[in-house]
C-alpha cells in the first residue's frame, strides 16, 4: 500500500517537515533569553514624561562614558498610571529581574523594604541623605532599623497660592496673606462672588474635593497637620484621624462648603480655576508656578506658606531613589545615584519635573532665583510625612475617598472619621508571617510520584508487551510537556489555595481554608461572582436566541447564504482588542460616540455608557453578543443542515403550519445543538477578561469586575497568589458543574 | 426557494406571492443585519482616515472623511512601535503553532492507532485537561515562568503554548477514521512508525491540518490575557498586547486609536475574506473545544 503514497509526494512532505523544523529551530535560537557576548547592564526605571526622557538619556550617556564597563539602560514605562509604574517593578522582582535603580513612590516603600527588596544605602549616601535640608519626617521614612533605604531625589508639598489682584479688589492688604484658619475663613468669605441666583462664581477658598483619592488626601492633611493633628500613634498600631484636629479639619470643609459657601461644586477649583480667575486661594505643589508661566502668565499671584492653627504645617510627598538587593551592579548603581543628585543635575531634574528643588544648593540656580515662589516653598516649616506603614496606599485611598464623601455628602464629620479609623486600624495589624512548607513543593511531590508511577508503569509494559513501545515513544513528549505545564500548575492551584502565598515574601504560611473564606467574605470576589453570573446568562440567552432565529432565516434563503454567512462571521474572526478599540469609540460618553449620536438624533441626552455603573455590563453584553453571534449561527446552520428534510414533508403533508414544524421538527432535532452552543458558551462567558480589560477596567465601582479579572487583579497587583489560586479553583468548580451537565442531559437523552 | 416548499402542491396564487413577499423580507432583513453588524468596522476605517477634529467637533461631522487621511497611518506607524507589534505576533504565532501542530498529529496518531497499555489513561488526560480553563493554570504558570526570569522575553510567552489538548483531540478523532489495513499495508513494505506516519497518515490528515492550522493561527494571533501578564516591554509586545495601549486613559487621539485598530484588525480580515471556506470550517470544528 506504500506505493499508493507517489515518490513525490514523501520528498514533498519531508520537505515540509524540514523546513518546518528549521524555522522553528532559528525562531528559537533568534529568541533565545540569553544572548552571549553583551556587555553588563544598569537597567534605570524612573517615571518621567517627555521633558525627562532626554535628560535622563544624557545622563545615562555621560555614565557611560565615566564608567564604559556598564551599559546604562534608561527603561521608559508606556502609558499606565502611577500605581502601573510600581506593580510592574514588583512583577520584575517576581522574575527575579528588577531595575537596579528605581525612583521609588512614597506610598509604596513600607511593601519595598518590608519584603526586603531593597539594598540600604551606603554610608556616604546617608550622610547625604542627613545633610538634605528636608524635614526630619520627610527623612525617617526612608529608615528601617537604622538603616536607610535610598536617597530622595525630589519632593514635593504644598503652600498657598493666592491672586493678588483679588485681595486688592475686596480691600485686602495683597503683601498680608492670611496666616491662620480665622484670617483664612474671612478672607475666603470676602473673595467669593456670586451670581444672582447665589451660585458660586468665584471661590474664596477652593478645596481639593474630587479627583485621584490619594491625592484628595494628601491637601486635607495640610489642614489636618496645621490643627496639630498626627495620623498615627507612636508606635503605629492606631488611626488618630478621627481626633479633634481630624473633626475640625473636615469640619472646615463642611462649613466652607454648605455655611460659608466660599466653595463649591459649581466652579471649575484648583490649578485651572486659579488660572481662569475662578478661584481666590488654594493649597497646591509648586508645580502650579510652571503651569501658571506656562497657561496664565497674566495673572498676579502670590505664594505663602500653608495657614496655621496650631502650627503651619504641609504633607510632603518624596521621591526615593533606591537600589534592588538582588542587582548584581549594587556599586555602580549607588554611583549613578551620585550622578543623579549633584546639584547641577538636581536642579534641571526638578525644574524639568517641577519638584521642589529642596537641594540648598540646587535652589540657588538662576532658573529657580528668578522664580521668588520658589523660595517660599523653601521656608516652608514642619513639612510631615505620611508614615510609612502597611497598606499606606489603602489607607491614604481610603481617607481620601471619606473627605470626598463628606465633602459632597455634608455629613456629620466626627461619625464619618470614626468609622474611617474603624476601618485602618484593623489593616495596620502586622501578623508575623509564619514559615511553612512551600507548598510548590508539596506540589511538585505530587507531580513527582505521578510521574514515578507512570514511569513504573511504562517500564513494566516495555518488557512485557513490545508491541506497545513506539506508542510509549509517540506520546513521550506529549506527557512530558504536559506534566510541567497542565498537571503541575493545576495541581499547584490547588496547594496554592490553601496558603498565603506571595511570591515577594520569603515566609508563606499555611492557612487552611482562609482563603476560601475570604473569597466568600469579600465583596470584590462576591461581585465579580455576580457581574460574571449575570453576563453569562443574558449573554448566552441573547446570543443563542438571536444566533439561532439568524440560522432560520438564512437556512431558508438559499440564494445568497455565503454572502450572508460571511458577514455575520466577521466580527468572530476579528482582532479581540481591535474590536474593543472600535466599541470603546462607539461607546464614548459625549456627543461623538455613535450610540450618543443616534440618541441625540432621536431627541434624547446623552448617555454615559461604560461609565454608567448600570449600563456598562450592558454595554459589555452588547458587545459579546456582536462578536459571538456568527459563530454560534454557524453551528445552527450546520444542525438545521442536518435534519432530513423528509420530516417536513411528512408534516407538510399532514397540513403542519410553518409554527408547528418549528415546534415539533426543528426544535427537538436541533437540540444536541442548542444544549452544545449553551454550555459552550456558558463556558466561554465564564473567562471573559479581554472585554473587561480593555472597555472598563472592572469599572464604574467594580460594576463590571469579572471573575477572571479579579483573578488577574489579585494575583498580578496585590500578589497574592493563594488567594487569587483559591478564586481560581471555585471557577474551576463551577466550569466543571456546567460541564457535568451536559454531559448528563446529553446521556439522558 | 426552499425545496421543501415545493411539496404543497395546490398553492393559490394569492399564496404564491405572498411567498414571494416574504422572501423578499428575508432577504432584506438579512442583509440589514448584515450591514449592522459589520457597521462598527465600516465606522472604525472611516473614522481612521478622518482629521482629529472632524470627530472630536459634533459640527464638524461628516459620515466620509473630508479628505483621506494617509498620514494618520504613517504617524501610527512612526509614534508607536506597531511595526515591531506585528513581527512579534507573527514570530509567537510560528513558534506557537509548527510546534503544536506537528506534536498534536504525532500523540494524535498514537492515541489513535498505536496499541499500548495505559492509552486509555492518556486519552483520559487529554480529555480532562481539554475541560479545565486557562485561567485556572494562570496564576502557577506565571509564578512558574517568572521563576525561570522569562518575564519580558519571547519564550515566556510561548512555552506554555506548545501543545493544545485540543489538537490531540482532534487529530486522535481524524486519524481514528483511517483504515487499520492502510497502515499495516505500509508495515509489510517495509515502513517504521516514523515512515508510516509521514507516509501514509499525514497526506490523509490534510483537511484536519488545514483547519487546525486556522484555528491554531485564530488562537495565538488573538491571544491576549497571557502576552498581557508576561509582556510589558514593547519591544516584546505582540500586537493585540500592544494595541490595549490605546484603550488607556491616555491614548492620543480617536483618530489614533481607530488607525491602529484598523491596522489590526484588516490584515487578518483580509486573509480570512480569501479563504473564508477554510476558516468557516475550520472555527466551527474549535467549537468542539469545551
Amino acid at each position: 500500500m506504500n506505493s499508493g503514497i507517489r515518490r513525490e509526494e514523501k520528498i514533498q512532505f519531508r520537505r515540509t517537515l524540514i523546513v518546518g523544523l528549521l524555522i522553528v529551530l532559528a525562531l528559537v535560537v533568534l529568541t533565545a533569553p540569553i544572548r552571549p557576548g553583551e556587555k553588563p547592564k544598569l537597567r534605570v526605571r524612573i517615571m518621567y514624561n517627555e521633558y525627562q526622557t532626554e535628560f535622563f538619556n544624557r545622563m545615562a550617556l555621560e555614565f557611560e562614558e565615566m564608567h564604559p564597563e556598564i551599559d546604562v539602560v534608561i527603561e521608559r514605562v508606556t502609558g499606565g498610571s502611577w500605581t502601573d509604574f510600581e506593580i510592574s517593578i514588583l512583577n520584575d522582582y517576581w522574575n527575579g529581574t528588577p531595575p537596579d535603580v528605581a525612583r521609588i513612590n512614597e506610598g509604596w516603600l513600607n511593601r519595598f523594604i518590608g519584603a526586603g527588596l531593597l539594598e540600604p544605602a551606603p554610608d556616604d549616601l546617608v550622610d547625604y541623605l542627613e545633610t538634605q535640608p528636608v524635614s526630619d519626617s520627610l527623612k525617617q521614612v526612608l529608615y528601617r532599623d537604622d538603616d536607610a533605604y535610598g536617597v530622595i531625589h525630589a519632593a514635593t508639598w504644598q503652600n498657598l497660592y493666592y491672586n493678588r489682584d483679588h485681595f486688592s479688589e475686596v480691600g485686602l492688604d495683597p503683601e498680608h496673606p492670611p496666616e491662620n484658619w480665622d484670617e483664612l475663613l474671612d478672607y475666603a468669605q470676602r473673595l467669593t462672588v456670586y451670581d444672582d441666583d447665589g451660585d458660586i462664581l468665584r471661590a474664596g477658598l477652593s478645596l481639593r474635593k474630587s479627583g485621584y483619592a490619594p491625592g484628595t488626601g494628601m491637601k486635607f492633611f495640610d489642614f489636618f497637620f496645621s490643627a496639630g493633628g498626627e495620623i498615627f500613634n507612636e508606635d503605629l498600631s492606631n488611626c488618630l484621624i478621627n481626633s479633634d484636629a481630624g473633626v475640625r479639619s473636615l469640619q472646615l470643609y463642611v462649613d466652607c462648603l454648605y455655611e460659608y459657601r466660599v466653595d463649591g461644586f459649581e466652579v471649575v477649583g484648583d490649578a485651572e480655576g486659579f488660572a481662569n480667575g475662578n478661584v481666590s486661594m488654594f493649597y497646591r505643589g509648586p508645580w502650579v508656578i510652571n503651569y501658571l508661566a506656562e497657561n496664565a502668565p497674566d495673572v498676579n499671584y502670590g505664594v505663602a506658606n500653608i495657614c496655621a492653627d496650631e502650627i503651619s504645617s504641609s504633607n510632603g510627598g518624596y521621591y526615593p531613589l533606591c537600589v534592588a538587593s538582588e542587582s548584581s551592579q549594587k556599586d555602580l548603581a549607588w554611583e549613578f545615584i551620585r550622578y543623579l543628585i549633584r546639584p547641577e543635575h538636581l536642579a534641571e531634574h526638578a525644574r524639568n519635573e517641577k519638584s521642589v528643588p529642596f537641594d540648598i544648593e540646587a535652589a540657588a540656580y538662576p532658573e529657580f532665583a528668578e522664580y521668588e515662589a520658589f523660595m517660599t516653598f523653601l521656608q516652608q516649616e514642619n513639612v510631615k510625612a505620611f508614615p510609612t506603614v502597611p497598606h499606606q496606599n489603602e489607607i491614604q485611598a481610603m481617607i481620601g475617598e471619606t473627605v470626598e464623601r463628606v465633602a459632597r455628602s455634608g455629613e456629620d464629620p466626627t461619625a464619618a472619621l470614626d468609622a474611617l479609623v474603624a476601618r485602618i486600624d484593623p489593616l495596620l495589624q502586622v501578623t508575623e508571617r509564619k514559615e511553612s512548607i512551600n507548598p510548590k513543593l508539596i506540589s511538585g511531590y505530587i507531580l513527582g510520584l505521578l510521574l514515578i508511577g507512570f514511569l513504573a508503569y511504562v517500564v513494566v509494559w516495555w518488557r512485557r508487551d513490545p508491541q506497545g513501545r513506539n506508542g510509549y515513544v509517540l506520546i513521550a513528549p506529549m506527557l512530558i510537556y504536559f506534566a510541567i505545564f497542565f498537571i503541575y500548575p493545576i495541581v499547584s492551584s490547588l496547594t496554592l489555595s490553601f496558603w498565603d502565598y506571595n511570591p515577594l515574601e520569603s515566609a508563606n504560611p499555611f492557612i487552611g481554608l482562609g482563603n476560601y473564606k475570604d473569597c466568600i467574605t469579600d465583596a470584590g470576589f462576591l461581585k465579580a461572582f455576580k457581574n460574571t453570573a449575570v453576563y453569562a446568562f443574558w449573554t448566552v440567552l441573547l446570543g443563542t436566541v438571536i444566533s439561532l432565529s439568524l440560522a432560520l432565516v438564512m437556512n431558508r434563503a438559499l440564494e445568497a447564504i455565503g454572502l450572508y454567512r460571511t458577514l455575520y462571521f466577521i466580527p468572530v474572526v476579528t482582532s479581540i482588542m481591535g474590536a474593543v478599540l472600535v466599541w470603546k469609540y462607539l461607546y464614548l460618553p459625549d456627543s461623538t460616540g455613535l450610540f450618543n449620536m443616534i440618541l441625540n438624533g432621536l431627541g434624547a441626552d446623552n448617555v454615559l455608557w461604560l461609565q454608567d455603573e448600570k449600563l456598562a455590563l450592558g454595554c459589555l453584553i452588547t458587545m459579546s453578543i456582536w462578536k459571538n453571534m456568527g459563530f454560534n449561527m454557524i453551528i445552527f446552520l450546520a444542525g438545521l443542515k442536518a435534519i432530513p428534510d423528509m420530516y417536513y414533508e411528512a408534516a407538510a403533508i399532514d397540513g403542519a403550519n410553518e409554527w408547528q414544524k418549528f415546534r415539533f421538527i426543528t426544535l427537538p432535532s436541533l437540540r444536541p445543538t442548542i444544549l452544545f452552543v449553551v454550555v459552550t458558551s456558558l463556558i466561554a462567558t465564564f473567562q471573559v477578561f479581554t472585554q473587561v480589560v480593555g472597555l472598563t477596567e472592572g469599572g464604574p465601582n467594580n460594576a463590571t469586575r469579572t471573575i477572571v479579572y479579579h483573578i488577574y487583579e489579585v494575583g498580578f497587583k496585590d500578589f497574592q497568589l493563594g488567594y487569587a489560586s483559591a478564586a481560581a479553583v471555585i471557577m474551576l468548580v463551577v466550569v466543571g458543574f456546567i460541564t457535568w451537565l451536559q454531559m448528563r442531559i446529553a446521556r439522558d437523552r | 426557494m426552499d425545496k421543501r416548499d415545493d411539496i404543497v402542491r395546490d398553492v393559490s396564487p394569492k399564496q404564491l406571492i405572498l411567498r414571494k413577499v416574504w422572501t423578499v423580507v428575508q432577504h432584506v432583513l438579512l442583509l440589514l443585519g448584515g450591514l449592522i453588524v459589520i457597521f462598527p468596522f465600516v465606522w472604525m476605517i472611516l473614522t481612521a482616515f478622518k482629521t482629529n477634529p472632524e470627530v472630536t467637533d459634533i459640527a464638524e461631522f461628516h459620515l466620509l472623511p473630508q479628505t483621506w487621511q494617509w498620514e494618520n497611518f504613517t504617524s501610527l506607524f512612526s509614534q508607536h512601535p506597531m511595526a515591531t507589534y506585528y513581527v512579534n505576533s507573527i514570530i509567537y504565532t510560528l513558534l506557537r503553532s509548527i510546534p503544536s501542530i506537528f506534536f498534536a498529529a504525532i500523540t494524535g496518531f498514537a492515541l489513535a492507532k498505536m496499541p499500548f497499555r495505559g492509552r486509555g489513561m492518556v486519552w483520559f488526560l487529554v480529555l480532562a485537561t481539554l475541560i479545565v480553563p486557562f485561567q485556572v493554570r494562570l496564576i502557577p504558570l506565571a509564578d512558574m515562568i517568572f521563576g525561570w526570569g522569562l518575564r519580558n522575553e519571547y519564550w515566556g510567552v510561548v512555552l506554555p503554548g506548545l501543545m493544545e489538548p485540543f489538537g490531540i483531540f482532534l487529530f486522535a478523532q481524524a486519524c481514528k477514521s483511517i483504515p487499520n489495513s492502510l497502515l499495516e499495508a505500509a508495515k509489510m513494505d517495509g515502513c517504521n512508525v516514523w515512515q508510516q506516519f509521514v507516509y501514509v497518515v499525514m497526506p490523509l490528515l490534510i483537511p484536519t491540518l488545514a483547519a487546525y492550522a486556522i484555528i491554531i493561527f485564530m488562537w495565538s494571533w488573538g491571544e491576549f490575557l497571557w502576552g498581557f501578564i508576561v509582556v510589558t516591554t514593547p519591544d516584546k509586545m505582540p500586537l493585540e498586547v500592544g494595541i490595549k495601549g490605546f484603550a488607556g486613559e491616555h491614548y492620543t487621539s480617536v483618530v489614533q486609536m481607530m488607525a491602529a485598530a484598523t491596522v489590526a484588525v484588516v490584515p487578518v480580515l483580509a486573509v480570512f475574506l480569501a479563504m473564508q471556506r477554510q476558516f468557516i470550517k475550520g472555527m466551527t470544528l474549535s467549537g468542539l473545544k469545551g
